[in-house]
């Protein structure tokens, strides 16, 4: 028995403490916006923030999770307001949109902790979430944008 | 798709009619109160607000969007107003199959015309209702309008007035005008597209959101080859001590896709996944033990042998050429394997609810699904009911019914709702890849170096074969079935003097791998070869390169095109071909030696005859001739696809379609060792990443032609565009997919030892 903080809420978990944070959250816990890609920590689409650092869930277990403070694409903004998530619109970025939620995690990480990004400093934090429609150009679009936003307000 | 099959009216009485033709099921009672349906297609409700049904799958084109857009500019109402769900295909919407980059280009018509018979409806409607005269009323923002006396009517009144009740026949509806082309609004407009926002807070649901109570897990334990194993006996004996391990189940796969689905079911995944792996299965392991290399050395034997070759497009005589010839050119090209790759694994719910089947999946081929969930569960595909979700997958894997049949059968024998999800490495490693492919292209040359005759031998695995044979079509000898989806796109524009496509069915491929339809099919491979060649051809001749290509597009004969989607023909493909000449600067920099630097130029008609974009691309490359390396810097890509719909989607099609053409230049390779496909996940298994995303600049030619597709073609073009830039800075000719740094290598070591 696990006390999980997702999103600022306390969740009971019953289940073995080897279990991937991922399953946890998506079956257990019904929040699916976190998506299952590789199970091996390749493809980034099921990056969660633990403590504000952008984390594979599938390489997470539940008892490493416990305690700390998970936060998913559900609980990013209460509204989907963040500033990602609004030049993630602008740019009409997702496509088929599996990945996105992971891509949208690893950049909001990257920007709470550098807020202007190099192309280069982009290429290294984003390299690990794959994208099968290849929305590279408009992703890095995003990020430019949401950081130029940022920094202004 | 045959609009006339849709044309069911449907009243306010909830009477569904046309020529006799009821749809059962179609509209309730309680549904026909409430709304106006003047086709199977869409509903107007009291309010105004209009819900029009997607029966194409969602993978990322924003397909609704566009689809709604046709609507609401003809039927006249607010952008805001529209709506769009994705129904469950058992009501009679026809064939449902996402593929070809054919969405827009076969249903731009024939959605404007069911929208603008709406307006029709509407407007009489509002004409009785005002009692005012015909010509003096017009429709707009959802109301019509008696413009003299500006009186007015919603179309949401008039339905929950049970006004409207008109239905349409086959001759109404060619009866019904469209609007001009310089009078419509919201098409050629790129308003945000109805997915995206449920994609960006993790509300849209993609099949493996599916959950209901009671589920139970399912993972299929994989046999160690690919195909052609049986399972003896099983042992769940260590897997019963794993908590929540619930029981296994075997069964047939009733389909031509697998032999037979062992799977453990638990009550949650990571616990299923454990229970598979723990199971011990003894296998009848069969004897395929073939290789890429196998697949290859047979496809070279046939294409040499000829027996068995059918011709798929002829101009002139070229085998009387060939014969003719002073000296004869041929080259060898060949493609791996390709994988689908989507990041969603492979999944599926099924359950039955007492009364019906329900399957819950993303499916880019709804008909096909129902009928092979069916054939799974014994039953009739009327007590079958597919819930279509989004797509996690751009590739087209989802055209395959094995994920829904295994978890089909699951659920039948297990008696409870069973959710089977793929993990990453049978994913990959079963499954349907683009086949492996074999092509020889030679040119016959006169004794002034003239081409006078070229021959395409195309040999790959049919896919079409196992997965639908109702579906191979015949080739130019109007009699002999062959498999067109390994063949489109080598049918070329071009009209050299004779001209000679011949396809060959890799038949040992067939039975050894199970390959299948990905992203492009065959465009993405034959233009490879083609293109290539048709810059051996012009170095080895002493031609320029753009030069033979406009010689060859010239549009008369059966390259002239026409309407509706290939107006123009061959001019179009010179067209982009000079524009991008003109827009890189392509002649000059050709001629520019840099060292190791290079510039390519490809160009293709896919994804096929009917339905054409015209679309080329210059690549610009720098060679490390230590280690083969390739940096591709600036990828530049004209396309003309006649007119846009949604421009930005377009676009983002475009960008999506040229990275990953670039992906599979260089990258992506699926190779098949001693009966199985060796990669298994991300790590072995390269695809482009974020940071490998060249210099994109990208060219819509959209000048008012009909629209054609944007998802696939620009997919075709940058190999062949690459492979001749690498050749320009450093003389190596590659001709192998993906191009690797090896083989770079390989081919400068050939060059250099002459």
């Amino acid at each position: 028995m696990r006390v999980l903080t997702i999103n600022g809420f306390s969740r009971v978990v019953d289940m073995p403490d080897d279990t991937p944070l991922l399953w946890v959250i998506r079956e257990h816990l019904q929040m699916t916006g976190t998506k299952f890609g590789c199970g091996a920590g390749l493809c980034g689409a099921c990056t969660v923030h633990m403590n504000g650092d952008a984390v594979r869930s599938c390489q997470t277990s539940l008892e490493e999770a416990a305690g700390q403070e998970i936060v998913t694409i559900e609980g990013l903004d209460p509204a989907g307001n963040h500033p990602v998530q609004r030049a993630w619109i602008a740019e009409q970025v997702p496509q088929c949109g599996y990945c996105q939620s992971g891509q949208i995690m690893q950049a909001a990480s990257l920007l709470q902790k550098n807020p202007n990004p190099s192309d280069a400093e982009i290429g290294k934090a984003m390299n690990g979430n794959l994208c099968r429609c290849m929305t590279y150009v408009r992703i890095k679009k995003a990020i430019k944008r949401a950081s130029a936003e940022m920094r202004k307000a | 798709m045959d609009r006339r099959r849709f044309l069911i009216g449907t009243a306010a009485s909830g009477v569904a009619l046309f020529a006799g033709y009821v749809v059962p099921g179609d509209v309730t009672a309680a549904e026909a109160a409430t709304q106006y349906a003047p086709c199977i297609w869409y509903a107007i409700d009291r309010t105004g607000i209009v819900t029009l049904h997607i029966m194409k799958a969602e993978v990322g084109q924003h397909i609704g969007t566009a689809y709604a857009m046709l609507i609401a500019e003809e039927l006249g109402v607010d952008w805001r107003n529209m709506r769009i769900d994705y129904p469950d295909p058992a009501r009679d919407f026809g064939i449902s199959i996402t593929a070809g980059s054919w969405s827009i280009a076969a249903n731009y018509d024939d959605l404007r015309r069911w929208g603008a018979a709406g307006r029709v409806a509407m407007i009489e409607a509002g004409v009785k209702r005002l009692g005012v005269p015909r010509e003096e009323c017009v429709a707009e923002h959802g109301t019509v309008v008696h413009s003299p006396s500006g009186k007015r009517v919603s179309y949401g009144d008039l339905v929950a007035s049970g006004a409207a009740s008109r239905t349409f026949d086959v001759t109404d509806l060619d009866a019904v005008t469209l609007k001009a082309d310089k009078a419509l609004a919201l098409i050629g407009t790129s308003p945000p597209a109805l997915d995206i926002p449920g994609k960006i807070v993790g509300t849209a649901r993609f099949g493996i959101d599916s959950i209901v109570p009671n589920l139970l897990y399912a993972k299929i334990a994989r046999p160690p080859y690919r195909v052609g194993c049986t399972p003896r006996a099983i042992d769940d004996g260590a897997a019963r001590k794993i908590p929540g391990y619930r029981r296994f189940v075997s069964a047939k796969d009733p389909t031509p896709d697998n032999g037979y689905y062992v799977m453990a079911l638990a009550e949650n995944y990571p616990a299923a996944k454990k229970a598979a792996a723990a199971l011990k299965i003894d296998w009848d392991e069969g004897k395929e033990r073939l290789s890429d290399e196998d697949l290859l050395a047979h496809a070279r034997t046939l294409v040499a042998d000829k027996k068995t070759a059918t011709p798929w497009w002829i101009l002139g005589d070229a085998g009387k050429a060939m014969e003719a010839a002073s000296s004869i050119i041929t080259a060898e090209y060949t493609t791996s394997h390709v994988a689908h790759a989507g990041i969603e694994p492979e999944n599926a719910l099924v359950l039955h609810d007492g009364e019906r089947w329900h399957a819950y999946a993303g499916s880019a081929f709804q008909t096909h699904a129902v009928a092979a969930l069916a054939d799974a569960l014994d039953t009739d595909s009327g007590s079958v009911a597919l819930h279509q979700t989004y797509l996690g997958d751009p590739s087209g894997r989802r055209v395959e019914t094995d994920a829904l049949v295994a978890c089909a059968l699951a659920a039948k024998i297990a008696g409870r709702p069973v959710k089977l999800i793929f993990d990453r490495d049978e994913a990959m490693r079963f499954d349907f890849p683009r086949p492996l492919t074999y092509q020889k292209l030679a040119a016959a040359l006169d004794s002034d170096k003239q081409v006078t005759a070229l021959t395409h031998d195309l040999c790959s695995a049919w896919p079409l074969v196992r997965a639908l044979p109702i579906a191979l079509q015949p080739g130019a000898d109007h009699q002999t079935k062959v498999d067109w989806s390994v063949l489109t796109g080598a049918d070329s524009w071009y009209s050299p003097p004779n001209y000679l496509v011949r396809a060959v069915e890799n038949d040992l491929a067939d039975k050894a791998v199970r390959s299948g339809f990905l992203r492009g099919n065959a465009t993405g491979f034959a233009f490879w070869a083609l293109e290539s060649f048709i810059d051996e051809l012009a170095h080895a001749t002493g031609q320029d390169e753009i030069a033979l290509r406009l010689a060859w597009l010239r549009a008369e004969g059966p390259n002239k095109g026409g309407p509706p989607s290939a107006v123009g023909g061959a001019s179009r493909l010179a067209n982009v071909i000079a524009r991008i000449v003109e827009i890189t600067g392509y002649a000059s920099r050709r001629r520019a030696k840099k060292h190791n630097r290079g510039i390519g130029l490809a160009a293709s008609s896919a994804p096929d005859r009917a339905q054409p974009s015209w679309t080329a691309c210059v690549a610009e490359v720098a060679v490390d001739d230590n280690s083969g390396a390739v940096h591709v810097e600036k990828l530049t890509i004209v396309s003309d696809i006649g007119s846009a719909v949604h421009p930005d989607s377009a676009r983002a099609q475009i960008e999506s379609a040229t990275l990953t053409g670039l992906s599979i230049a260089l990258y992506e390779r699926a190779t098949f060792v001693g009966g199985k496909f060796v990669e298994g996940n991300f790590d072995s298994y390269r695809m482009l990443r974020l940071d490998d995303v060249p210099d994109l600049e990208i060219h819509v030619v959209a000048e008012g032609q009909h629209p054609t597709g944007a998802g696939e073609p620009a997919m075709s073009v940058v190999a062949p565009a690459v492979g001749n830039a690498i050749f320009n800075a450093v003389g190596a000719r590659v001709r192998d997919l993906p191009i690797t740094p090896d083989k770079v290598l390989a081919a400068l070591k050939k060059k250099s030892g002459g």
